[in-house]
């Protein structure tokens, strides 16, 4: 794309270097030198008067300088008839104020020849001529010039012709002088303040608001060139000299700002000098006034080329050429501006002749179209990267991702192994309080050979018992108690109703109450241990569990009616194993008997919900 | 007279089995054999009930289970455990069987216990009617209401009717079939039939899930 902007660029040069004056048709007639007198007079002078031979285009800073006030052009032209059609008469550039006279007969006023002077000359000028003026044979062309002595006062070669041939010429020259450039300065200042909206939102590009910066106040500065295509309000001269004078400067200075950054550079002293100067400028030149504003004017515009220069040098070392986004582009755009910066200073130094087309506008949609094309290839660019880095922000999210599903795989994992670490180590303590502990007991009785079978069956019973519980303990669900009591009056049932007993199981005030394996496991022990007291030692005839629950804690009573435990050589010690195990739920055992019958009271607080 | 086919690797319980069932007067020993093959091999002998160790040395009693249920559709099966095994039970229970003993059975319950299941009467804990329910996802925490309502009958061959249900629940709160007969004012010979009409429908039930599941992995169709 940078290439085909770079050829653009190329034409767009060469076509505003090649805008050769217009041909003259052959029915314009173009008057190429004149009489000129420098006279107060408002009305013609005589032919006796003091008149000078004077070719156009003149400029007054070369010819008569320092020379002010008003003055006469006198020239004759031929026709070969009376012309029947309109006429006209086209002027490239007039400064400023001027009447136009045709065989006595004043046929154009610009306004301004009496009192303030208006700059109201500096666009081609077109006057229509009525065909009756006009005579065959010799005419007279007159005009009289109003030169101020802080402008340029001059006058090119005037042209007069039908009127449609002049109306081509000065439409074309109007397209180049006027035009053209107002179309570019309007671009110029949208662009410049695009770039500002862009910087206001992106702060750190400070490029873009040195870029902005200068656009806009090139467009400012080029709104001087206005006064080539409109005639102003009334704003003092002063004024505008400022605004003239001080666009011009700070615009260069904000050009330069912007290739400091552009380039990446950091000079804090610099750019403060060039921030301080810019804004003292307008407040500077407003207090010398306009005498020294007309006297510093040319050294002013030379000056203005050092930061313009030291902004090529600057980009020069920062070899644009090895480099992407459109550095170069700007590069060879900032080259060519200050070509034709210095073309226009050429024309204001009379070193080209007056009224020749200032080329600066040119100029500045060089810039502008480079830089735009340089700030785009950085957006571009970023767009890219940032696009770039969204990926990889993606892709590391992913891999973040997965790393925290695998820790989260792992950290489950290791649950589950402490979780099963936990199961077996409760194992090994039931099995060692339980079954293990009452088989060495039975093994040391068989050994000692004083215990006759019937007890050691009923010790090992015991044994399987405790197993089974500590089997039913591992069973998925066995957290629910009442199942568990449910499963334990199952099996027990059958020896109850041989040993002659009545059970009745109250369990409906238990509910849904849901234990740790481990604590359920307890309390089977305890429930199991009374009942097997009851069916071995008590002789009664109806035994009684009932368990209930509320909020906080759990009760079950186990009540007979039979003779009690005082026969029972074994109670003592089952008592204990029943105390402590209450003890490990952090609950009480109560054992209460009398004549009618024992009952046992387990109570122990809900361990709080996982 | 009842004939028995025992299937049963350790001979100390085979010969207690066999003297028990030889002094009960309504029974006949009809073999006794300590392998699954064996144990398939003496299908021929069509016993009324086999008791089936599910501990065997050569193969699983499951397989047994199932061969008897093919080929001797009149058996009662039993299956004996050391313990409540309930998980084993309901595999077992899948595969056809319609009771179980426990290996440390007295000698007379365990006569009993064949004499019921050859009437059509079923055993079964609260552990296992609570795995019942969780077989058909009923939830279990209902309470259980003071009579239970609504027709014995058959609601479908894998779907247990609303009785059933309520006898499940009724089992898993502990309360024997004699409580629950008296709630719903029938004996406790019907709630055992129930039981057995529950392994029935658990077996179908099992099926219907296998099909579908084959249907869902697309093995079928």
């Amino acid at each position: 794309m940078t290439r085909w902007v770079a050829r653009l660029l190329c034409i767009l040069v060469l076509a505003g270097a090649g805008l050769a004056r217009a041909q003259v048709p052959a029915d314009v007639v173009e008057i190429r030198e004149a009489w000129f007198l420098k006279s107060d007079a408002a009305q013609l002078p005589g032919q006796d008067a003091a008149w000078q031979r004077q070719p156009l285009p003149d400029s007054w800073r070369e010819s008569r300088p320092g020379i002010q006030g008003y003055g006469w052009y006198r020239a004759e032209f031929e026709l070969p008839a009376q012309p029947g059609d309109v006429h006209a008469i086209y002027i490239s550039l007039v400064n400023s104020a001027y009447t136009i006279h045709i065989n006595g007969v004043q046929v154009a006023n610009s306004g301004g020849m009496e009192g303030p002077i208006g700059r109201n000359g500096g666009f081609p000028q077109w006057v229509t001529v009525p065909p009756e003026i006009l005579r065959a044979g010799t005419n007279t062309f007159a005009l009289r010039l109003r030169v101020a002595a802080n402008l340029r006062g001059g006058l090119t070669a005037p042209a007069i012709g039908p009127k449609t041939a002049v109306e081509a010429l000065h439409g074309k020259d109007e397209l180049w002088r006027t035009i053209v450039p107002r179309a570019l300065n309007t671009a110029t200042l949208a662009l410049g303040l695009l770039s500002l909206l862009l910087w206001s939102r992106h702060r750190s590009q400070a490029a873009y608001g040195w870029f902005g910066g200068f656009l806009v106040l090139t467009s400012l500065w080029a709104l001087r060139n206005f006064h080539h295509s409109m005639t102003l309000p009334e704003i003092s001269s002063r004024t505008w000299e400022v605004f003239v004078l001080a666009g011009h400067g700070v615009a260069r200075l904000f050009l330069l700002m912007f290739v400091l950054r552009f380039t990446g550079q950091r000079r804090p002293a610099l750019e403060r000098a060039l921030v301080w100067t810019a804004a003292l400028m307008a407040p500077v030149l407003w207090v010398a006034g306009e005498a020294a504003m007309s006297a510093i004017r040319i050294p002013f515009y030379t000056a203005t080329a050092i930061p313009m220069w030291y902004s090529i040098w600057l980009l020069a070392r920062y070899s644009p050429w090895r480099r992407a986004g459109g550095a170069a582009l700007v590069f060879a755009a900032l080259i060519g501006s200050e070509c034709l910066a210095l073309h226009d200073w050429l024309i204001a130094v009379n070193r080209l002749p007056f009224g020749t087309l200032q080329w600066q506008a040119y100029g500045v949609a060089l810039l502008m179209t480079a830089m735009t094309v340089a700030l785009a290839g950085r957006y571009f660019s970023a767009f890219a990267t940032a696009r770039t880095l969204n990926l990889e922000l993606e892709r590391r999210v992913d891999q973040k991702t997965r790393e925290l599903q695998d820790q989260l795989k792992k950290s489950a994992a290791y649950e589950r192994a402490a979780a099963l670490e936990e199961e077996r180590r409760r194992l090994m303590r039931d099995m060692h309080d339980g079954i293990g502990s009452q088989l060495i007991t039975t093994a040391t009785a068989v050994e000692r050979g004083a215990v006759p079978a019937d007890q050691v069956a009923a010790l090992l019973r015991d044994c399987i018992a405790d197993l089974r519980l500590v089997i039913d303990s591992l069973e998925p669900g066995h957290g629910d108690l009442a199942l568990a009591l449910a499963g334990m009056r199952y099996r027990l049932e059958p020896r109850l109703q041989s040993a002659g007993l009545a059970s009745h199981w109250e369990l409906e005030g238990l509910g849904e109450v849901t234990l740790p394996p481990a604590d359920v496991l307890q309390v089977m022990r305890i429930v199991q241990e009374a009942l097997t007291n009851v069916i071995k030692h008590s002789g009664a005839k109806h035994a009684t569990l009932s368990a209930w629950s509320d909020a906080q804690t759990v009760g079950i009573r186990v009540t007979d009616d039979g003779a009690g435990p005082r026969h029972a050589p074994r109670e003592g010690r089952g008592l204990l194993n029943m105390k402590h195990r209450a003890l490990r739920l952090q609950g009480s055992i109560h054992v209460k008997f009398d004549d009618h019958g024992t009952q046992v009271l387990l109570q122990f607080p809900l361990p709080a919900q996982p | 007279m009842i004939s028995v086919l025992v299937v049963e690797d350790d001979p100390l319980h085979l010969q207690r089995y066999k003297e028990t069932i030889e002094a009960a007067p309504d029974m006949v020993w009809c073999a006794g054999v300590g392998t699954a093959q064996e144990g398939i091999a003496c299908l021929s002998l069509q016993p009324d009930v086999l008791l089936i160790d599910l501990g065997l040395p050569d193969a699983s009693g499951l397989t047994v289970v199932q061969a008897a249920r093919q080929r001797c559709p009149q058996s009662e099966i039993v299956v004996v455990s050391i313990f409540g095994d309930e998980r084993s039970l309901m595999d077992a229970i899948r595969a056809g069987a319609t009771g179980y003993l426990l290996k440390d059975t007295p000698a007379l319950d365990f006569v009993a216990a064949i004499r019921d299941v050859r009437s059509g009467h079923s055993p079964i804990s609260p552990s296992l009617a609570r795995h019942l329910l969780n077989a058909w996802r009923i939830p279990a925490a209902t309470v259980v209401p003071p009579a239970l309502e609504g027709p014995a009958g058959q609601d479908g061959a894998d779907v247990l009717s609303a009785r059933e249900i309520e006898i499940l629940r009724a089992v898993s709160r502990g309360l024997t079939f004699v409580e629950i007969g008296k709630r719903s004012f029938i004996s406790p010979h019907t709630v055992a039939s129930h039981v057995k009409n529950i392994y029935r429908k658990l077996e179908a039930h099992s099926k219907v899930q296998a099909v579908s599941i084959a249907r869902e992995r697309g093995l079928l169709n």
